[in-house]
């Protein structure tokens, strides 16, 4: 450790230590993300699972595409996922200095899915064209709702502004569904309810090369994050260009959001439930908070796409609504108790 | 030398500074004085470099701040604001810390360092381990102080010198705690070759520990130097619009001690 100089060394926090906080979340991740790959409407046991990984034969050729075709990406999807929009959400909250901005909450994923839609109505579902449609969309949200939403004091403008924009998401999206034809419709249905089942290698290898590198660059904002949370004069009174880290958290969060939105369907809550429970354990510094979130986000979402997969079998319920199951009560309890963090 | 060249500002196309001419030297503390509405804080925003002047001009030893990049300010320059808004759950000690955003290059004990003896100076040590939101709005206001010191102390001892200001510092704080921040910047800012800043309200604090005042009235300076020199009768008729008398402070030579009314 550090040897601390002079007179009055600040004594240790009474709040666990970082480390230890990481530590356990990182090993829950990695012990749900076993479970969630072998548990389902086809169990494959542990031992199993070893051989076919060695390349063994194992429980034979169903099993093994089960797993590795299926499950493991759709498992590293929801970890990608879930990682990203907590770690986005996370990034929100200090950008709007405002613990309740979340990419669902204030439009941010429905501007993405509406682009998306676009995309598919207009042009056909790929997702690479689905993906850059989305981008726009989640950046013309974030810049609206942060325009909007910095014009009143609190809270009030930016939820305002979020319910406007979802409204408008929401009806546009509608009217999509109105000039689609027959085909294009059944893709943008199954595409708007929210899912992680046509996770894929190809898939799952591009959103993973766009996405880690943007969340690398969210890591290393913890300094101008923390100097938000003290205001915005104070931020640039500590040597942060408010223009230039704002428009790098929009840009970055818009870039990391819009695709994966694109990808998966909406996913609520996850980005607001997450980093809120990791700031009532580790307090609200983003040194340590955002790598939490990065694990925290992961774990929460394999989570919900385990039960989604399970809850139902063998049918499946979207993911989308698993989480706005959990999280809208959870939002619902954080609005009863008042502003107290 | 922090200086303001005969600067005009307006705020949201309201004229508030006119031909204002101040120097903040390394070594001294001034305080700032006026009544509400006299344009104290818009001149401590335009000396931060965060308002930008109609006319005139803002130098840091001879380079204008308008074209100065964020991050070389901050190492030349803090402020404290009148008011804080942090309402997230930080711990003091990271509030304290960020005071040192500017500086990256310190290594890990030579910021605890800097934060520990920011929090010292600030006499708020004894809360370095507690959690900001559950202080009372005194010992608020000494952690944002402590902030703002740690990013003076931050800085590498043998650079150029440092510009402190300070923006109602006392506002909150009890009468001991009052004496002691200012007699405590005083002292900073001989030993540290920093210049401080502060704007007050209470006079008597004032004439007591700062090396000169500036008085500022409807946007303009009254009077600037030695606080025997400037709180006179009249000046002070023109700053706050009342009566007063001055006597010699029985116990600092050389210090006037005013009484209103």
């Amino acid at each position: 450790m550090n040897a601390l100089s002079g007179p009055a060394a600040p004594p240790v926090a009474a709040r666990p230590a970082r480390a230890a906080t990481w530590i356990v979340l990182a090993v829950a991740l990695a012990s749900v993300a076993v479970g969630a790959a072998l548990h389902g409407a086809v169990d494959i046991p542990l031992r199993d699972a070893f051989d076919m990984l060695a390349g063994g034969g194992g429980a034979g050729g169903l099993g093994r595409a089960v797993l590795l075709d299926l499950r493991v990406p759709r498992v590293l999807l929801a970890m990608l996922t879930g990682a990203a929009l907590a770690l986005a959400g996370a990034a929100m909250q200090a950008l709007f200095r405002n613990p309740l901005a979340e990419p669902g909450l204030v439009g941010i994923s429905a501007g993405g899915a509406l682009g998306a839609a676009a995309a598919i109505v207009l042009v056909g579902g790929s997702l690479w064209a689905r993906a850059p449609a989305a981008f726009v969309g989640s950046l013309l949200a974030t810049l609206l709702a942060y325009g909007l939403g910095r014009r009143y004091p609190g809270t009030a403008g930016l939820l305002l502004a979020g319910v406007a924009i979802n409204a408008v998401a929401a009806s546009a999206i509608g009217l999509l569904t109105y000039v689609a034809g027959d085909a294009r419709l059944r893709d943008l249905a199954f595409w708007n309810m929210g899912s992680l089942a046509d996770a894929g290698w190809p898939m799952l290898a591009g959103l993973a090369a766009w996405t880690l590198p943007l969340a690398a660059v969210l890591l290393t904002q913890w300094r101008g994050m923390n100097a938000l949370l003290l205001g915005e004069r104070e931020a640039s009174h500590l040597g942060f260009d408010l223009a230039v880290l704002r428009r790098l958290l929009v840009g970055v969060v818009a870039l990391m959001i819009g695709p994966l939105t694109a990808a998966t369907g909406g996913i609520a809550f996850v980005g607001l439930i997450v980093p809120h429970v990791l700031r009532m354990v580790l307090g609200a510094d983003h040194r340590a908070l955002l790598p939490a979130s990065l694990l925290g986000g992961a774990l929460a979402l394999t989570l919900a796409d385990w039960l989604s997969r399970v809850a139902i079998a063998p049918a499946e319920l979207p993911i989308g609504l698993v989480t706005s199951l959990v999280g809208g009560p959870f939002f619902l309890w954080l609005l009863a108790r008042g502003r107290r963090f | 030398m922090l200086a303001a060249d005969r600067l005009d500002v307006s705020r949201n196309g309201f004229p508030v500074l006119r031909q204002v001419t101040v120097a903040l030297r390394a070594g001294e503390l001034v305080g700032l004085l006026g009544g509400n509405g006299a344009g104290k804080s818009t001149l401590l925003a335009t000396l931060a470099g965060e308002l930008a002047p109609d006319a005139g001009s803002v130098t840091l030893d001879g380079a204008s701040l308008a074209g100065m990049a964020h991050r070389r300010l901050a190492r030349r320059r803090a402020v404290l604001p009148q008011r804080s808004a942090l309402d997230f759950d930080l711990e003091v000690a990271e509030v304290v810390e960020m005071g040192a955003y500017p500086f990256p290059e310190l290594s890990a004990a030579a910021l605890a360092g800097v934060v520990a003896q920011a929090l010292e100076l600030a006499d708020a040590a004894a809360y370095a381990g507690r959690r900001y939101l559950r202080l009372s709005g005194g010992e608020q206001q000494r952690v944002q102080y402590a902030r703002v010191l740690a990013q003076c102390l931050a800085a590498p001892a043998a650079d150029e010198a440092r510009y402190l200001l300070l923006d109602e510092p006392v506002s909150s704080l009890d009468p001991p705690h009052q004496h002691g921040l200012l007699e405590g910047a005083a002292r900073l800012a001989r030993a540290r070759r920093t210049g401080v800043l502060a704007v007050l309200h209470d006079v008597n604090l004032a004439a007591r520990w700062c090396d000169r005042l500036l008085l500022l009235a409807g946007g303009g300076i009254v009077a600037q130097g030695e606080p025997a020199q400037v709180l006179t009768a009249a000046n002070l008729r023109r700053v706050y619009g009342i009566e007063a008398t001055l006597i010699p402070h029985p116990r600092a030579p050389g210090r006037p001690l005013v009484v209103f009314g």
